[in-house]
Formats: C-alpha cells, sequence, structure tokens
C-alpha cells in the first residue's frame, strides 16, 4: 500500500524559556496515512493533536523520529503538494477574497496565466461566489473556515491537513464543511484532520488515531468499528428453567428491568443458540437488537475523565 | 522571486490599508509644516530653513515609520498567526524575511518620494524652479531608513516583543547617527580595552551619519556620484548582512 504520510516514533519536547526543563507532549508516535484516506486525529485538548501537525509542516522541530510526504522529508518543495487549514484560520483581514486567494496562488507558485482560473474554481468549490470581492475582516466564521479551505486547495494538494475544520461552526456549517471535505476527498486526496466532534470523524475517516497526552492510544478502523459486535434481546419474564439453560451459555448476562417487566440479554456470541433456548421454554421474545460499541464510548474508555469532547 | 515579490507587495498593501500609517504621516506633515514656518520666520534666507527643516523632517518622520512599521511586521504575524497559513506554503523562510523587507522599503519608498516631491512642488512655487537636490537627499534618506528598517526586521527575528525590538533597533539608529562622536573618544582614550571596544563597536555600527546629505544640498554643494553610489552600496551590503542574520535567526525559530 502507498503511504502518503509516515510519522515514525515522532517525539516531541518543549523546554521552559527559563528552567530549560523538557516537558515531552508527544511521545513515539508513529503513524502511516494511506494515499486516498481520511484519518481522524482525535483527542482532548493537550492531546499532541496541533503538535503533530505542526511538526508536519516544520512550524516545530521533532525531539526524535521522522516524517515523511510520500517517502521523502518534508521540505518547501514537498509543501507545494501539501495543504493546510491550521486552527481558527487567520488571514490578512484587510485583504479580500479575491486577493487572498491570489496571494496564496503566488506562494504556491501557480503560474500568473492560471491564477485567475485556480482561484475562481475554489471559489466555485467551496461556493464563495457571492463574497469573492467582500474583505475578510466582514466574513462569518464559518464563511472565514471556507476562505481557509479554499487557500488549501488551490494547489490540488495529494494531502490535505485539517486542524480542527469544524470547530466554531454551527450544524449547517459543519455539514457543509462535511460535503465540502467528501467532495475533495472524492477528488483522490488524501485528508488527515483533527477533531473534537466524534460524529463527524465517524462519518468522514476510513480511520481514526486515538491521543491522550501525547500518547497513541488506539488505532481504529471505522468499518471494522461500525459491524455488529453484540445483540441485545428482550425477553418477557423468563422462566427459571430458561435462566438455568442460559446461566451455563459463555458470553450471555442476563438483566432484569422490573420497572417494565422484561429482561434483556446481553449476547456476545451464539445469538442463535439463546434465541432457539427462549423459543423451547415457551418465552416470547419482544425484540433482537444488534449492537456495535459507539466510537464515543471507545473514545471515553481511552480518554477516562479527561475532558469528553462535544 | 515571484513569491518573495508577492509578499513584498501585499506587505505594502498591508500598510496602506494601514491607519497608523497615515496618523503618523499626517502627524509628521504637520510636524514639518510647523517647523518650516518658524524657520523661515528666523533671520536668513527663509526657503533655506524650509529646505533644512523639511528635509530633516522627512528623514526622521521617515525613519519613525520604518522602526514603528518594522518592528510589527513580524511581530503581529506570530500574534495573529497567519504566519501560519503563509509558512505552510512551499516558501522558505528567508524568503519570508526577505518580501517583508522589501515590502516595507517599498512602503517608504512611496512615503518619502512622495513627500519630497510635494515639498520640491512647494519651494518651486516660491523659488520658480524645482529644486532636484531635494530627491537626491530623500534618496539618501530612503538609504538610511533600509538600514533602519533591516534593523528593525533582524530584531524582531531575535526577540520576542514589538517593544524591545523597537527599543534596539531606535538605540543602534541613535548610535549609528553619532559614529562620528567615537572617533573623538578614540583620539584620546589611552585605556587599551576602551579603545579597543570603540573601536570595535565603530566597526560595527552603521554610519549614518553619512546619509545627512540635506545640509550639504541645502549650502549649494553638489553630491558626487561616486559618493552617491557608494552610499547606496554601503546600504545595501549592511542591509543584506543584517537580513542575512535574520533570516538564519528566523530558520531556526520554533512557533508553538
Amino acid at each position: 500500500m502507498n503511504h502518503v504520510l509516515e510519522l515514525d516514533n515522532l517525539s516531541k519536547d518543549y523546554r521552559s524559556d527559563w528552567t530549560f526543563r523538557a516537558t515531552r507532549v508527544l511521545h513515539s508516535l508513529s503513524l502511516e496515512i494511506a494515499s486516498g484516506e481520511c484519518f481522524g486525529l482525535l483527542g482532548p485538548n493537550g492531546a499532541g493533536k496541533t503538535t503533530t501537525f505542526k511538526l508536519i509542516f516544520g512550524f516545530l522541530r521533532p525531539t526524535e523520529g521522522e516524517i515523511r510526504f510520500e517517502g521523502k522529508a518534508i521540505n518547501t518543495a514537498e509543501r507545494a503538494a501539501i495543504g493546510f487549514l491550521p486552527e481558527h484560520p487567520y488571514f490578512y483581514d484587510y485583504l479580500t477574497v479575491s486577493e487572498t486567494l491570489k496571494l496564496f496562488a503566488d506562494l504556491y507558485g501557480i503560474q500568473r496565466s492560471n491564477r485567475q482560473r485556480s482561484v475562481d474554481e475554489v471559489i466555485e468549490k467551496v461556493g464563495l461566489e457571492h463574497k469573492r470581492r467582500a474583505a475578510l475582516r466582514s466574513l462569518s466564521k464559518g464563511t472565514l473556515q471556507r476562505v481557509g479551505i479554499a487557500q488549501a486547495v488551490l494547489n490540488h494538494p495529494r494531502l490535505l491537513v485539517l486542524d480542527e475544520p469544524m470547530s466554531g461552526l454551527d450544524p449547517i456549517g459543519r455539514r457543509q464543511m462535511r460535503e465540502l471535505i467528501h467532495d475533495i476527498r472524492s477528488d483522490g486526496t488524501s485528508v488527515i484532520f483533527s477533531s473534537h466532534i466524534l460524529t463527524d470523524a465517524e462519518a468522514l475517516c476510513d480511520r481514526v488515531a486515538i491521543l491522550k497526552a501525547g500518547r497513541l492510544q488506539e488505532v481504529i478502523k471505522i468499518a471494522d468499528h461500525s459491524s455488529t459486535d453484540r445483540y441485545e434481546i428482550r425477553i418477557s419474564t423468563p422462566t427459571e428453567a430458561l435462566r438455568a439453560a442460559i446461566a451455563v451459555l459463555p458470553d450471555v448476562s442476563i438483566v432484569d428491568h422490573e420497572e417494565s417487566a422484561t429482561t434483556f440479554l446481553h449476547v456476545k456470541s451464539g445469538v442463535d443458540q439463546v434465541v432457539d433456548q427462549i423459543r423451547a421454554h415457551g418465552v416470547s421474545i419482544l425484540g433482537l437488537t444488534p449492537k456495535s460499541t459507539s466510537l464515543e464510548e471507545r473514545f471515553l474508555s481511552h480518554v477516562g475523565n479527561d475532558r469528553v469532547p462535544d | 522571486m515571484k513569491k518573495i515579490v508577492a509578499l513584498a507587495l501585499n506587505t505594502t498593501r498591508e500598510a496602506i490599508r494601514n491607519r497608523v500609517l497615515y496618523s503618523i504621516l499626517a502627524f509628521s506633515l504637520v510636524m514639518i509644516g510647523i517647523s518650516a514656518i518658524f524657520g523661515s520666520a528666523s533671520i536668513g534666507d527663509p526657503i533655506r530653513y524650509i529646505k533644512d527643516f523639511s528635509l530633516a523632517g522627512i528623514s526622521l518622520f521617515g525613519v519613525i515609520i520604518a522602526i514603528v512599521l518594522g518592528v510589527n511586521l513580524l511581530h503581529q504575524e506570530l500574534s495573529k498567526k497567519t504566519i501560519l497559513n503563509t509558512l505552510s506554503k512551499p516558501l522558505a523562510r528567508w524568503q519570508f524575511i526577505v518580501g517583508k523587507f522589501l515590502g516595507l522599503l517599498l512602503t517608504l519608498s512611496l512615503v518619502i518620494t512622495g513627500m519630497a516631491v510635494g515639498l520640491g512642488q512647494f519651494l518651486s512655487l516660491l523659488e520658480g524652479h524645482f529644486d532636484w537636490g531635494i530627491m537626491i537627499a530623500a534618496a539618501a534618506s530612503l538609504l538610511e531608513i533600509m538600514i533602519v528598517i533591516a534593523f528593525a526586521v533582524f530584531f524582531s527575528s531575535l526577540v520576542v516583543t514589538p517593544t524591545l525590538a523597537g527599543m534596539f533597533t531606535v538605540g543602534c539608529f541613535i548610535a549609528g547617527r553619532s559614529t562620528q562622536y567615537l572617533n573623538y573618544f578614540l583620539a584620546d582614550e589611552t585605556n587599551p580595552a576602551l579603545k579597543f571596544s570603540a573601536r570595535a563597536l565603530n566597526l560595527m555600527l552603521p554610519r549614518l551619519d553619512h546619509f545627512l546629505l540635506g545640509d550639504r544640498l541645502v549650502y549649494g554643494e553638489v553630491i558626487p556620484l561616486s559618493e552617491f553610489l557608494l552610499l547606496a552600496a554601503y546600504a545595501l551590503a549592511y542591509s543584506s548582512c543584517l537580513l542575512v542574520v535574520a533570516a538564519l535567526l528566523f530558520s531556526r525559530r520554533e512557533f508553538k
């Protein structure tokens, strides 16, 4: 498999300006992002998501480890094929949308003859035709985020890095941003983004990594994770004989719900056998629900008492 | 080069749309006007006084604008985090420094040229002809300002706060304008350590006093082209050295 981005044993220490004491904020992070993949970095504040992105773009120097883009160390030339949307993107607010994008087109080294076409294309892509001549200082947070995406995809990047792209957006803005990322991805661009919003990560990503305090906790493949891993069977009051028959089955637990006079059976495996037993004992099945562990449950199992994301 | 030009033009656009520039510009025009009026009321040749005061005013306020805009140049990029968008592009950090420097130099060129042309036009109404000496004096001031901008960029890449960068730049400007006085100390000083320090300082500091051509031009002296070209070469070389060090320091800087 081709890897567009490889983080190899990446660590970062921050040194105090006064005591020179080093504090490690990222611990031996190793990740590989496949070509065309959408990868999410999840974690509470201080998990190391933004630090990882800053290391990718050389804003910080790694204390240990290496970063490779398409097999090469990331230098000035490699950045021509990578787009970046920082968290809360800041721009020169005295410029208009069009002027901003022209400036970034020049910085990407896009030829003057193609510049206007490239700018027009991204303006249309992010739906900012009506704001073309608006000064950035007059734009809403959501619109600025669109400008941020536009400048990040001006160069048709092979890798797009988005730091909290949904942050501060209202539900409509979030939905539009999700659609935008989906469209960009369908053009073949690999995407890596950080988010506090687990549902967005679940909807967009092929895989997600959970970080906590600078350490990688788990990498989850969304397709595997969202498949059924247990069943919940709701039955009317079970007979003692049924209880005894179920008690000997592995991976089944019984929970009585006195208020509704029903009983829940949580079945991890052998659901057919459990259903046969229930029927054989003449007990009614009121419902059978396939269950999967949600990303939120997995996330919380790692971050514990840390701040829970939105 | 295209990327540097794009950054430079953007820096100029930023300065031109900045209200601070116009505030300083308006203040400087008022101060130059008042000085000229007072000067013309004194005994002697009023036009010479107007030229003298105005050229000194253009030089001084040019330097003030250069320092105020120069020390904020990198600080604003860092505090507003616009630098993250810019440096994530295929742009080397030295290109960023050079682009910012050239942008500010272009801004000051426009400001100084505008003030000098305005003064020249005003004086041509009184004298009946345009005095090109004013433009030569203004050009020499611009060369001095080039060094001051390089100092501002250098200190901005070194220290975190614009106030500190501003203080260091002002210090270097004053010291640079006063290098001739170091020679007096050098002549009479017997302490070898002090003599060595003064000599080292004399070598390192820019000879900004050499760029003050206004006095000589006002008194009708013709500045030889070779002298002007030497000043230009000196300003270019000194600024380049400062920018190289600034770029080296900036390339090591981390943005937390």
